[in-house]
C-alpha cells in the first residue's frame, strides 16, 4: 500500500467532499423544510453549470465570479417556482410533489440538451491545468480554489441558518412546522424561501461543477444518486449531517479510485446509500422516522 | 356499466386480427409499443396507484430484463419468447430485494431507491464489458422468419403481457389484497393499526409491478436485436410509463391502457414533429411538460375524474341515521 | 378501599395470567426532551371495560400508541395476552387481538362504509389475501356489524361523507371485524351529543357481555363513572391511582392531580 498515493486520495477527497457538500447541502435542506427529495436538484446544479459555462465563454466570466451572478438568479426562481407551482401541490400529496420535480428535471434535460446539444461540456479556465505541491502531494489548483469556493457559501449558509431569525425560523419549521406556526413562524412564507435558498446554493455549486468535471445533460442521474447518497448518509434535513457525509463520501470515492479501476467509483456512493437504508436508515445525524399517526 | 365491460373484449378481438388486414410495419410496430408501455403502466400503477408509492425506477429493471434476455439468446439459445415470463420473474423478485431495503421504512427511501437503482443498473450494463460488450451494444440473432411476418410474434407477444397485466391487476383490485393497498395509500398508520402488515403488501405489489417491466425489456431485446446501455436504460421509459397512468387515471385497472393509447401516438408525433438534430430533447422537454402539467391541473387522471363528474350528477339521497344531529364532515 | 397503583413488578408477575388481557410494566418514552411516559405501569383484567383517565398532557394517547406499536418505548415491556409486544408492528399486536380507534377518528375516507369494514385483518392467510374482498362469510359479519350500530344503510356511500357521529360508529364497527379480544377506545365520546354517548355505552356494554375486554380513555366523567370498572388514573406520565369508581373518586391523590393543574 502506497503511503504517498494514500495521502494523495485524502487530500485530493477532502477538496471534493468540499463542493459535494456543497451541491447537497441546498437538497437536505428542501428536504427539511418541505418533506420532499427535490429529483430535480442535480439537474438545477447542471444548469447554472451551462449558464456559467456560456457566461465564461461569451464574456469571459470566471466560473467562480460566476457564482454571483447565478446565486441570485437562481434564488428568485426558486421563489417563484415555489409561489406559483409547488405550494400547491404540497397540500394534496407529496408523490405528486415529486412527481412534478421529476418533470421538471427532465424539462431542464431536454432544454439543456436543446439549446447546447448533448455532448460533453467543461469550462477550462486558464488555471485548470495548474497544480503545486506540498511535499510529495500534487493540489491541482482548481480544486483548492472550487473548495475554498464552498467552504465560502457554505460557511455563509451556516451563519444564516445558524445566527439569523430566519434561520431559526427555518429550522423550527425542519423540526416540526405545526410548532414551528404556533410560535409564531409565517411557515407558508419560510418555506418559499427556504426553498429558493436551497436552489440558489445549488446553483453555486454549477460552476464548481463545471469547472472540475466534464458534465453533459444526462450526467445529472448520476450525480443525483451521488448527493441522494451523501444525505441519506448524513440524514436527510440535517446540515451537519450533510457536510460530514459530503467528507467522508468524497474521502471514500478517492481512495476506492486508488484501488479500483477509475470508472467504479460511483459504485461506493450507490453502496453506502443501501448500507445506510438497511443497516441505519436515518442515517447519521437524523432523527428516527417521526411515526406519524 | 355493459358497455365498460364488453369494450375490452371487442378491443382485444379487433387487435387480434388485426394484423390480417393490417401489414403495414408502422402501425403494427405503433400498437406494438402501445402494448408494451400500456402492460408496464398497468405494473407501474399497482405500485403507484394502488398503493400509492411512486417508483421512478422503471426502467432499470426494463432494461436488465432486455439484457438478461439478450444474454440467454446469445449464450444459451434460448429465445426471449420463452425465458421472458421467468425474467419476470426473477424480475419480481429483484424488485422484492430493493423493497426489502426500501420499504420497511414510511417515506423517501423508495423514491431514492429506486431513482438510483436505475442509475446503478445502467452503470453496471455499461461498464461490465467483459458479459455485455458496453457501448458497443450487445448483439442478438435474428428471428428466422420471412420479412413482412417477422414483426407478428413481437406484436402477439406484447399483447399476450398487456393482457396478463391486466388480467393481475383486476384480480388484484378485487381481491382483499388489492384493498389493502389502497388502505395504505389512504392511512397507512391505520392500514397497519387494522391489522394489515404494510411492509409485507408493499414489497408484493412492488415485486409484482416490475415483473412487467422485467418481461416487457426481454422481448425488447429481441425485437431491437442491438442493445446498449443507452437503448435499454433510456430513462424517457420511465417518465412515458409514469405519464400513461397519471393521464389515464391512477388507481384504476384501465386508467394506464387509456393513458397509453392517447400518450404513445402523441409521443411519436412530438418526435416526428422536431427538428431532426434535436429531436430527442425536445422530446423530453414535451413529455416532461406534459407530466408536469397532468399533476398540476388533472392529478387524478382521466378515468377517476370522469367517474367523479358523472357521480355528481347523480348524488345519492343522504341517510339520516338518528342521534348523528352534527353537521356533515365534508367529504 | 384503596386506589393503589400496581408496580412494574407485580404487572411482570401477573402478565402471563390468563386472566390478565394486557400489561405494562414499567415503561418510559419521551420524545426530544420530553419525558411522556415514566416507569408506567398498568393491567386489565380480561372480561373488564376500564377506564384511563387524567388531565391533558399526562400521557395516556402515549400509552396507546406504545401498547399499539406506533410507539417504541425505551424502557419497560408491554403483554398483550401475555406475549411481549414490544419492537412489534402494529399489525403483529392486532394478530394478537388488540384492536383500538382513535381519538381524531381514522377512516378510509374515500373508500366506501363496507370496504372500511372489510379492509380489517386478524390473520393474514395466503387465501384470505387473494380471494375476493366483499363476499361472503366477511360482508355478512361487516353487514351484521354495521346494522348493530345502526349504519347498515350507508354501506355504499364514500366513508368521508359521514357525519361526524356516524365516522366514530363505523370506527368502532371495523375494530370489531377483526374479532379483537381487548378494544382500546380513544375518548369515544368526544364530540357525541348525548343520546348518541348512551348509544356508544350500550353498545360497549353488549359487546362486553359477549366477552370483549375494553380499555377506554376518556375525559367524560360521566360515561366513565356509568359504565367503566376499574378505573386507572395517569398524571404526569406515569399510573398514580387504579380501582373501583368509588375509591378513585375518593382518593386525594387523584383529586390533588386533577385540581392542581
Amino acid at each position: 500500500m502506497n503511503a504517498h498515493l494514500l495521502i494523495q486520495a485524502v487530500v485530493l477527497g477532502l477538496l471534493a467532499g468540499g463542493v459535494y457538500a456543497l451541491m447537497a447541502s441546498g437538497l437536505t435542506l428542501i428536504f427539511g423544510v418541505m418533506r420532499v427529495v427535490n429529483v430535480a436538484h442535480a439537474a438545477m446544479i447542471l444548469t447554472a453549470a451551462y449558464v456559467s459555462w456560456v457566461l465564461f465563454t461569451t464574456f469571459g466570466l470566471d466560473p467562480i465570479a460566476s457564482i454571483l451572478v447565478v446565486m441570485p438568479a437562481f434564488f428568485v426562481g426558486g421563489a417563484l417556482g415555489q409561489r406559483f407551482v409547488l405550494r400547491h401541490l404540497g397540500d394534496r400529496d407529496m408523490t405528486l410533489t415529486v412527481l412534478v420535480s421529476f418533470g421538471i428535471a427532465i424539462i431542464l434535460e431536454g432544454l439543456q440538451g436543446s439549446i447546447w446539444s448533448s455532448n460533453f461540456q467543461a469550462i477550462n479556465t486558464s488555471y485548470a491545468q495548474s497544480s503545486f505541491a506540498i511535499g510529495d502531494v500534487y493540489v491541482p489548483l482548481v480544486r483548492l480554489i472550487a473548495a475554498g469556493a464552498a467552504l465560502v457559501v457554505l460557511g455563509g449558509l451556516f451563519l444564516l441558518l445558524t445566527r439569523s431569525n430566519l434561520g431559526r425560523a427555518i429550522r423550527a419549521t425542519t423540526q416540526d412546522p405545526r410548532t414551528a406556526a404556533l410560535v409564531g413562524v409565517n411557515v407558508e412564507q419560510v418555506t418559499i424561501i427556504a426553498f429558493a435558498i436551497g436552489v440558489s446554493v445549488a446553483a453555486a455549486g454549477g460552476p464548481l461543477l463545471g469547472v472540475l468535471f466534464s458534465f453533459y445533460p444526462a450526467t445529472q442521474w448520476l450525480w443525483i444518486g451521488k448527493l441522494l447518497a451523501i444525505v441519506v448518509l448524513g440524514g436527510m434535513g440535517s446540515l451537519r449531517g450533510t457536510f460530514v457525509a459530503a467528507m467522508i463520501l468524497g474521502l471514500a470515492e478517492q481512495i476506492a479510485a486508488v484501488y479500483l479501476p477509475l470508472d467504479w467509483a460511483p459504485l461506493v456512493f450507490l453502496m453506502v446509500l443501501f448500507g445506510v437504508l438497511i443497516v441505519r436508515p436515518q442515517g447519521l445525524f437524523g432523527s428516527v422516522a417521526r411515526e406519524s399517526l | 356499466m355493459n358497455m365498460r365491460k364488453q369494450f375490452p373484449i371487442v378491443a382485444l378481438a379487433l387487435f387480434l386480427v388485426l394484423p390480417v388486414f393490417v401489414h403495414e410495419g408502422f402501425y403494427l410496430d405503433l400498437l406494438l409499443f402501445t402494448f408494451m408501455y400500456a402492460a408496464m403502466s398497468v405494473g407501474w400503477d399497482i405500485m403507484g396507484g394502488y398503493a400509492g408509492y411512486v417508483s421512478l425506477g422503471t426502467v432499470g429493471f426494463f432494461g436488465l430484463g432486455s439484457y438478461a434476455a439478450g444474454l440467454l439468446v446469445v449464450h444459451a439459445g434460448i429465445p426471449v419468447f420463452v425465458s421472458a415470463p421467468f425474467i419476470g420473474i426473477l424480475t419480481g423478485i429483484l424488485g422484492a430485494g430493493l423493497g426489502w431495503v426500501s420499504l420497511r421504512v414510511r417515506g423517501t427511501s423508495f423514491v431514492i431507491v429506486t431513482l438510483t437503482f436505475a442509475s446503478v443498473a445502467q452503470f453496471l450494463m455499461l461498464n461490465l464489458r467483459g458479459i455485455t460488450a458496453g457501448s458497443s451494444g450487445l448483439l442478438l440473432p435474428l428471428l428466422n422468419l420471412p420479412a413482412d411476418q417477422v414483426i407478428l410474434p413481437f406484436y402477439y407477444s406484447m399483447l399476450a403481457l398487456l393482457v396478463a397485466a391486466i388480467l393481475v391487476s383486476l384480480a388484484i383490485r378485487r381481491s382483499k389484497f388489492g384493498l389493502g393497498l389502497i388502505a395504505i395509500r389512504e392511512e397507512e398508520g391505520k392500514a397497519d393499526g387494522s391489522g394489515v402488515n404494510t411492509s409485507l403488501y408493499k414489497i408484493l405489489a412492488f415485486a409484482i409491478s416490475v415483473s412487467f417491466a422485467g418481461a416487457a425489456g426481454a422481448i425488447h431485446a429481441q425485437y431491437l436485436n442491438t442493445i446498449t446501455p443507452d437503448s435499454e436504460f433510456e430513462l424517457v421509459i420511465t417518465l412515458t410509463v409514469i405519464i400513461m397512468a397519471l393521464v389515464g387515471g391512477r388507481g384504476t385497472v384501465w386508467g394506464p391502457v387509456l393513458g397509453a393509447f392517447i400518450i404513445q401516438p402523441l409521443s411519436v408525433y412530438l418526435i416526428y414533429l422536431a427538428p431532426s438534430g434535436i429531436a430527442g430533447q425536445l422530446h423530453l422537454v414535451g413529455l416532461g411538460v406534459i407530466l408536469v402539467l397532468v399533476v398540476m391541473f388533472l392529478p387524478n387522471g382521466i378515468i377517476p375524474t370522469w367517474d367523479a363528474w358523472r357521480n355528481a350528477r347523480r348524488r345519492p339521497p343522504k341517510v339520516d341515521v338518528p342521534g348523528t344531529t352534527l353537521p356533515e364532515v365534508a367529504s | 378501599m384503596t386506589a393503589a397503583p400496581t408496580a412494574a413488578a407485580e404487572v411482570e408477575a401477573a402478565a402471563r395470567d390468563s386472566s390478565t388481557s394486557l400489561a405494562v410494566a414499567g415503561i418510559t418514552k419521551s420524545f426530544g426532551g420530553i419525558q411522556a411516559l415514566t416507569d408506567a405501569s398498568l393491567s386489565v383484567t380480561k372480561g373488564t371495560i376500564t377506564a384511563l383517565i387524567g388531565p391533558n398532557g399526562s400521557g395516556k394517547t402515549t400509552m396507546f400508541n406504545c401498547i399499539t406499536g406506533f410507539y417504541q418505548p425505551e424502557q419497560g415491556q408491554i403483554y398483550v395476552s401475555g406475549v411481549p409486544i414490544v419492537g412489534k408492528r402494529p399489525s403483529d399486536i392486532v394478530h394478537l387481538g388488540l384492536m383500538r380507534t382513535f381519538q381524531v377518528t381514522r377512516i378510509f375516507r374515500r373508500m366506501t362504509v363496507l370496504e372500511n369494514m372489510i379492509v380489517p385483518i386478524r390473520q393474514l392467510t395466503f387465501r384470505s389475501l387473494f380471494t375476493a374482498a366483499i363476499k361472503g362469510h366477511e360482508q355478512e359479519r361487516a353487514e351484521s356489524l354495521l346494522e348493530f350500530f345502526g349504519i347498515l344503510k350507508l354501506r355504499d356511500q364514500p366513508a368521508g361523507s359521514l357525519s361526524f357521529g356516524q365516522q366514530k360508529l363505523l370506527e368502532l364497527a371495523a375494530a370489531l371485524m377483526a374479532d379483537p379480544e381487548i378494544v382500546m377506545l380513544d375518548e369515544p365520546a368526544g364530540g357525541l351529543n348525548p343520546v348518541m354517548i348512551e348509544k356508544v355505552a350500550d353498545h360497549v356494554k353488549e359487546l362486553n357481555a359477549r366477552g370483549v375486554t375494553f380499555l377506554i380513555i376518556e375525559h367524560n366523567m360521566g360515561f366513565v363513572m356509568n359504565l367503566c370498572d376499574p378505573i386507572i388514573v395517569m398524571h404526569r406520565g406515569t399510573v398514580i391511582a387504579q380501582g373501583s369508581p368509588g375509591a378513585v373518586r375518593d382518593d386525594p391523590i387523584v383529586l390533588d392531580a386533577y385540581l392542581g393543574d
